[in-house]
């Protein structure tokens, strides 16, 4: 466990197992999303109450999973970071919050356009929508803070406590449905009993929390990389590497 | 036939506009998660190699 910690927990060895991952990632997650997104779109049946308008469901509700997966995971980094001191972990939550800001966007945009027919408006201030847009802020606020405090050390421990102050949030979102009298509907595939969908509808469902999930750990490498290179720019393999590549592309 | 499943298929039972908007959304956020940080990482390289050109070019005029 520690060698793995140590190992993995090295910037530069990072760098370069997570451009290998990146690329053992990305088929398998193209493969199921476009198994989503063509279940989804024309072999899926419609809907008895909401026509072919219920199809929004395979974008908006895999989005709005990954919003909140990606917020636990920059939770459980959160902690690794703070009680273990590894740089990985406080990289790892720098790469995972504008993604899941575009993915919060992408769950409340998608909502919205659901909303306005089924509900017939685009917005409403329940329970669910604004814990939504709430969680959206608070990825925009981490951004924030990370980018306004310069000293790398202060900020990582700041937004480090800021993540953890808004995991409690993540429940409210969950059981705002249930708590609290909304328009939006209850949970699908979320609840502990067999889905409320039958399984011809739900393996599109299935495909695209699969495919957005593979997707995010995939670009969160290429993120990841980034923010290494941010940050040990100045060090010795960091130049070596570069130089590598100035030889090879005749810089 | 096949023009009319076509039709049919982007009508959508009348919500084809709802759901082509978010689809459409859905891709472009894909898309740009992918290609922003493949920028980044090159705009990266780039300054670093920039900086390690610069120092030789100095280490070049003083030596």
């Amino acid at each position: 466990m520690w060698q793995f910690l140590h190992k993995y927990g090295s910037p530069k060895i990072f760098y370069f197992t997570a451009g290998r991952w990146f690329r053992w990632l990305a088929l398998p997650s193209l493969c199921f999303l476009l198994i989503g997104l063509v279940g989804g779109l024309a072999f899926v049946p419609e809907d008895y109450y909401q026509g072919e308008g219920f199809r929004i469901i395979y974008i908006h509700a895999p989005s709005a999973f990954l919003a909140m997966g990606i917020y636990s995971m920059m939770a459980i980094s959160a902690v690794i970071f703070l009680v273990w001191r590894i740089k990985v972990a406080a990289m790892w939550i720098c790469a995972s919050a504008p993604i899941g800001a575009w993915f919060s966007f992408l769950a409340l945009f998608t909502g919205a356009i659901w909303g306005k027919p089924m509900w017939g408006t685009w917005w409403i201030w329940d329970a669910r929508l604004t814990s939504a847009l709430i969680l959206f802020f608070l990825y925009l606020g981490f951004i924030a803070l990370q980018s306004a405090i310069t000293d790398r050390q202060v900020g990582d421990k700041a937004s480090a406590i800021l993540v953890l102050i808004g995991v409690v949030n993540l429940p409210i979102i969950h059981y705002s449905v249930i708590w609290w009298n909304t328009l939006h509907q209850g949970p699908t595939i979320s609840r502990l009993q067999k889905p409320a969908m039958d399984p011809s509808m739900v393996y599109p469902l299935y495909g695209m929390i699969i495919g957005l999930f593979l997707f995010y750990f995939c670009i969160a490498m290429l993120r990841i990389r980034c923010e290494i290179l941010k940050r040990e720019g100045r060090s010795r393999w960091v130049e070596d590497l570069v130089r590598e590549k100035m030889a090879r592309y005749r810089l | 036939m096949m023009a009319n499943t076509i039709t049919n298929f982007f009508h959508m039972g009348g919500y084809g506009i709802y759901i082509w908007i978010s689809y459409a959304m859905g891709l472009l956020v894909i898309a740009l998660n992918l290609l922003l940080p493949l920028w980044q990482h090159q705009k990266l390289i780039k300054t670093i190699s920039k900086k390690i050109q610069q120092q030789r070019d100095v280490h070049e005029t003083y030596s």
